[in-house]
């Protein structure tokens, strides 16, 4: 029998593995994610309020450009790396390296793309729409595409996460995205958010798109060839 | 400034027992997990250690040692050796999993009970115990127990079985001097275990942590 494909699956936070955990059980069950945990970066690098700052100091990109050596070198065929503050110093860091590496939400941009141009976006804090929409514009200026973008912050539901309400949380999430039908895919911010799309209401046309289920396909349709 | 102790663990289940117990034995100390589970997929399990094992941990360590960590415990049992040579380059203090336990072993006595939910480490501490005891010159004795079907327990979030098991066997050692619990993983067991006058029962998240307090607190 072949080996296993290893997937590191590095994350400054524990909250992110059960997501990422589901969507390879559904997408990939016959790869390795393997996990590589480092709660120093949030410690070091994140405010109290899930910001970061504009611009980050360089010892964060050379920590994270060290964690991804690590990784690599602990036989993993490919990397997703679940941070979504850290998109930009991931891009750096990887350079150079002969698996692919993925940020938190290449994957999901590069299905927004297929699927339009008109995009919303919905987090439950400030600083994750931040994240994404400035991923959204990187990817989109290094391709010259053309897109428009709608965001929302889903107010109270990110404490009601901290609280262990995830009910409250969701039906929060769910209420918001209700109002934000008429675009081409919805995009949810956070990792943390990835299982909530199976309460959304389906509005036809308008796929709801999530962090981890995407990384995951997209890695496994670089394995697939 | 806040000590900042790295808690370098290979299984994300090691990682709450050290929490608990820094919380208790020393709440001023920031404790930051770095988790790799590569170590336990690629070398435990009754794998040899190799080079690549050398190297890896070494890189592990090494690495943590550079998140402004004052110190550092790897939470693995079955590396020691390897944690043991790569700190020889590492400037803060960096502690295996069992070397404080052993410490408190020996102060409290020489007749030592060992339960343990894997056979692996069993092995690795009566081994441990074993060398310590020629270094210090003294004999001692070793009542080892496995309590084996604990393990898929624990691994699978099912505290309450695995804790059951283990404080029966507990209970069946108590002609010793102490009683160590042989993984990270039983560290909040010991609480539950029925208390024998004369025999503490002795963890490696508690006596690490009191270790690393008296070296950096």
């Amino acid at each position: 029998m072949a080996k296993p494909v290893r997937i590191g699956v590095i994350s400054p936070t524990e909250v992110a593995f059960p997501t990422i955990g589901d969507a390879f059980r559904r997408i990939w069950p016959e790869a390795q994610p393997i996990q590589l945990l480092d709660d120093s970066l949030y410690a070091d690098f994140i405010h109290g309020d899930f910001t970061v700052d504009e611009k980050m100091p360089d010892e964060a990109f050379g920590r994270v450009a060290a964690l991804l050596r690590y990784s690599r070198d602990t036989r993993a065929d490919g990397i997703i790396f679940c941070g979504s503050v850290f998109g930009r110093l991931v891009e750096a860091g990887r350079s150079g390296f002969s698996i692919p590496v993925l940020t938190s939400y290449e994957g999901m941009i590069e299905e927004a793309f297929a699927a339009g141009s008109r995009f919303a976006t919905l987090a439950t804090t400030a600083g994750t729409i931040a994240c994404l929409n400035g991923d959204i514009d990187r990817y989109a200026k290094a391709r010259g595409l053309d897109y428009t973008v709608v965001s929302k912050v889903a107010e109270g539901a990110f404490q009601k996460k901290l609280d262990g309400d995830n009910d409250g949380h969701d039906a929060l999430v769910v209420d918001v995205a209700a109002t934000m039908s008429d675009v081409d895919c919805l995009m949810l911010g956070q990792f943390s958010m990835g299982l909530v799309p199976a309460k959304i209401a389906d509005v036809p046309g308008r796929p709801v798109l999530t962090a981890p289920h995407a990384a995951v396909r997209k890695m496994k349709g670089l394995f697939a060839g | 400034m806040t000590v900042r102790i790295g808690v370098v663990a290979p299984m994300l289940i090691t990682i709450d027992p050290m929490g608990v117990a820094f919380d208790e034995l020393w709440p001023e100390a920031q404790h930051l997990a770095i988790l790799d589970e590569t170590l336990y997929a690629d070398f435990a399990g009754g794998r040899p250690i190799t080079d690549e094992t050398y190297k890896r941990v070494s890189d592990l360590l090494h690495y943590a040692a550079t998140t402004h960590a004052d110190g550092l415990v790897f939470t693995g049992s079955v590396f020691g050796d390897p944690v043991t040579r790569a700190r020889q380059d590492i400037a803060i203090p960096v502690l295996t999993s069992y070397e404080a336990m052993i410490e408190e072993a020996f102060a409290a006595g020489t007749r030592f009970g060992i339960l343990s939910t894997a056979p692996g480490s069993m092995k690795n501490l009566s081994a441990d115990l074993e060398a310590e005891a020629k270094r210090r010159g003294v004999a001692i004795t070793i009542d080892g127990h496995v309590a084996a079907e604990a393990r898929a327990p624990i691994i699978a979030g099912d505290v309450e079985t695995h804790d059951r098991i283990v404080c029966e066997a507990a209970d069946s050692m108590t002609e010793c001097d102490c009683l160590m619990f042989a993984q990270v993983s039983m560290g909040l067991t010991a609480k539950r275990v029925a208390h024998v006058p004369g025999r503490p029962v002795l963890t490696a998240p508690e006596a690490t942590v009191r270790k690393l307090k008296h070296l950096l607190g």
